[in-house]
């Protein structure tokens, strides 16, 4: 059982949603869920948003009837010990390559836009101490970064107003030009910026009441979906759909016509604050596959975490040029989008267990 | 538990080192390119100078020209990285010149470095000279340098409307979009200086036309709204100068029995500062009459002559496809030298100064 000063209050779901939801894929999912609903994308962020919405309830759902109880121990009690250890452990390897894409994004990003003559396997060395430090620690340092995660990257949406000068209302009318099915479409490549919910199963039993939480999980959801709905929007009027298609990060270049009496390159500042935003990512997924690692195998969480940050830190090394890079990113969120559908297979398998149990008994 | 400040002590410190080595940009040990001027030689080559200011004392500054031909423009920043005695950095690029031959074989091969460069801002300006930038570069004699010089000259004209907004930004978001041509201020060389002496149009990315200077308002008319601007309006029997222009542009567009009608509706509100004729107050309904009518012509004239040209650098057609969802680019396209476009021009004085 967790001590009762290990557990968080109920209002950090707020942050612990949205700090494990925006990554760095607020730099570029402008240039790609358009594939389909062209400047209509942001109406599909909406969509799946509202979907979103529905996956946190439906888990919610699930974790009020195991109350107190944690992936690992769902998936136990639904699929017996062999199967419900197998899923929990594929699971927390996809956190874990998560984590390392994540990372190996922000490096790219680094390494184009400030330094390109940077050592990545040096400079990875100065941050997996880092993450080491936040996850080896109670699950409330955890919380810690997510909250800073929030609350320091906000003051960035402040550098949109610029590009309005430069912005034209035309570039998003008509509106609703595209069919339904196309919205939906790209409301499925919408889905790939909102990943990360998943989490929230691992670190259910570290807050406080977990079922009052439900209320600030959805406020999360819903702060991170109008963060993405006013970025979309802002590229959207400030670029045209046929330049967009081409630039690989559309929010960074919507901060190159900042202009600052004091800074020529708004970009320097925009780009190190979010390692505030990618950091909550990092520790929040490592923690989840240490955490459901050492739920089924019951190794130390400290040689766990060790281990997972040796292979992360492998990773983000092999993976290397841009092609790689689109690979594993396109790979993994694929694997993501398919892991948010389990939360509804989750949710009818315990019916299915609860009935069959009761028959049983 | 020690052993883990150890280790991390380590893996800081290693890394700490590591990337001490990488190479560093110091700002006495290198030159930042200010300004940029690219010449047309033959198909395959082009002619490139840039300039460099070298910092002598307090507020005085000297360019340093470099110039060499070469095929690309990174093959011209190596070629001129050996003449130059400190390293090249782009990184303070606040104006890139095109000359007019250039411009006419296109110069989206040369806008392409502009934008893949993470370290180039989109506040840069780009220009069209009417002879061959070197010359223009180095007829440049002013403390700020030629970058910043070209680059204040250029600001504030956009400022005081008398060249409608133009940057990077504008440029290739015109160059990009499948409805619109860019446009971008025209240098020539008036007396050994440089001066914005047209507005050069552009049928994508291949200058094809100007429009002089004088019928820039006209022209910022029918482009957007404008805040501040300024008009001189001469007749035989009297001269008024209008200050403290607002104007409102609105596009209404109508289809009817599949051709397309658009209606610019402007609205223009200013002050008269310097009146030659008898009384403001007694002459404003002539004034007006005369202004609205004058405008009108020209601005009549100049939408003609886009679309003889077949371009669009004030956006027509993105009013068209914002606003008929029925049509297709192509079709806008291919109607638009075709479309009826009508204007109606009001304007409304508001004060006449301290006389009546």
């Amino acid at each position: 059982m967790i001590k009762d000063k290990d557990q968080v209050p109920p209002l950090m779901a707020f942050f612990l949603i949205t700090g494990a939801q925006i990554g760095v894929g607020v730099l570029s999912f402008t240039s790609v869920i358009n594939k389909y609903a062209g400047h209509d994308a942001w109406i599909s962020i909406i969509v799946a948003g509202i979907i979103i919405h529905i996956l946190i309830w439906l888990m919610y759902k699930v974790l009020n009837k195991y109350n107190g109880k944690d992936f690992a121990a769902i998936h136990r009690e639904i699929y017996g010990k062999w199967i419900g250890a197998f899923i929990s452990i594929i699971i927390s390897f996809y956190l874990m390559f998560l984590a390392a894409v994540v990372l190996r994004s922000y490096m790219e990003i680094i390494q184009v836009w400030m330094f390109p003559d940077v050592k990545l396997w040096a400079l990875l060395l100065l941050i997996m101490p880092l993450i080491y430090y936040i996850i080896s620690g109670k699950f409330r340092i955890v919380v810690g970064v997510c909250f800073l995660g929030v609350v320091y990257p906000f003051t960035l949406m402040f550098a949109l107003i610029y590009p309005l000068k430069y912005s034209k209302i035309t570039n998003i009318l008509p509106v609703f030009d595209h069919s339904l099915m196309e919205i939906v479409q790209s409301s499925a490549l919408a889905m790939f910026s909102f990943l990360g919910i998943g989490a929230l199963m691992i670190y259910c039993p570290f807050i406080k009441e977990s079922s009052k939480s439900q209320k600030y999980a959805h406020f999360g959801n819903l702060y991170t979906t109008s963060i993405y709905v006013v970025v979309c929007f802002v590229s959207y009027i400030y670029y045209s759909q046929h330049e967009i298609k081409d630039i690989i990060w559309p929010t960074l270049g919507l901060w190159k016509i900042v202009e600052l009496p004091f800074l020529d390159r708004f970009e320097y500042i925009g780009i190190s604050t979010l390692f505030f935003v990618i950091l909550p990512n990092l520790a929040l997924y490592t923690w989840g596959s240490s955490r459901t690692l050492y739920r089924v195998l019951h190794i130390k969480q400290k040689w766990i975490s060790i281990t997972l940050l040796t292979v992360i830190y492998f990773i983000c090394i092999v993976i290397e040029g841009r092609e790689k890079i689109l690979l594993a990113s396109d790979f993994i969120t694929k694997i993501g989008v398919g892991l948010l559908f389990y939360i509804p297979i989750l949710f009818v398998m315990h019916f299915i267990s609860r009935k069959v149990k009761r028959n049983a008994s | 538990m020690p052993l883990k400040y150890v280790a991390f002590f380590i893996l800081i410190f290693v890394s700490i080192t590591i990337n001490f080595t990488m190479p560093k940009r110091i700002i006495d040990k290198i030159q930042m390119i200010t300004v940029a001027g690219y010449d047309y030689v033959d198909e395959n080559t082009l002619k490139g100078t840039i300039a460099t200011p070298i910092f002598l004392q307090k507020g005085e500054i000297q360019d340093i020209l470099y110039t060499d031909d070469a095929s690309m423009i990174y093959d011209l920043d190596t070629k001129l990285n050996t003449e130059a005695s400190e390293d090249l950095e782009n990184g303070k690029l606040a104006v890139v010149l095109f000359n007019e031959e250039l411009a006419k074989h296109g110069v989206k091969d040369y806008t392409d470095f502009l934008l893949r460069e993470p370290s180039i801002g989109s506040g840069l300006y780009l220009a069209v000279t009417e002879g061959s930038t070197n010359e223009l570069l180095s007829s440049i004699k002013s403390m700020k340098g030629a970058g910043v010089y070209l680059s204040d000259l250029i600001k504030h004209n956009i400022q005081s409307q008398k060249h409608p907004d133009t940057n990077l930004k504008t440029f290739t978001y015109s160059l990009e979009c499948e409805t619109c041509d860019p446009f971008l201020p025209y240098f020539r060389m008036v007396d050994g200086k440089p001066k914005i002496d047209a507005i050069a149009l552009f049928k994508k990315d291949t200058y094809i036309d100007q429009i002089p200077i004088e019928d820039s308002f006209v022209f910022n008319l029918l482009n957007g709204d404008i805040e501040n601007g300024d008009y001189v309006l001469e007749r035989k029997e009297f001269k008024a100068a209008i200050q403290n222009i607002d104007t409102d542009r609105k596009v209404i567009v109508n289809q009817q029995n599949g051709s397309i009608n658009i209606l610019l509706d402007i609205e223009i509100i200013g002050v008269i500062r310097e009146y030659t004729g008898n009384r403001v107050l007694r002459d404003k309904g002539k004034i007006k009459k005369d202004l609205e009518k004058e405008l009108h012509k020209k601005a009549e004239e100049m939408i003609k002559n886009f679309q003889e040209k077949n371009i669009d650098p004030i956006g027509i057609k993105e009013q068209i496809r914002s606003k008929i969802r029925a049509l297709t680019i192509k079709q806008i396209n291919d109607q638009y030298p075709a479309i009826t476009i009508n204007m109606h021009i009001t304007y409304t004085n508001l004060e006449s100064g301290t006389r009546r």
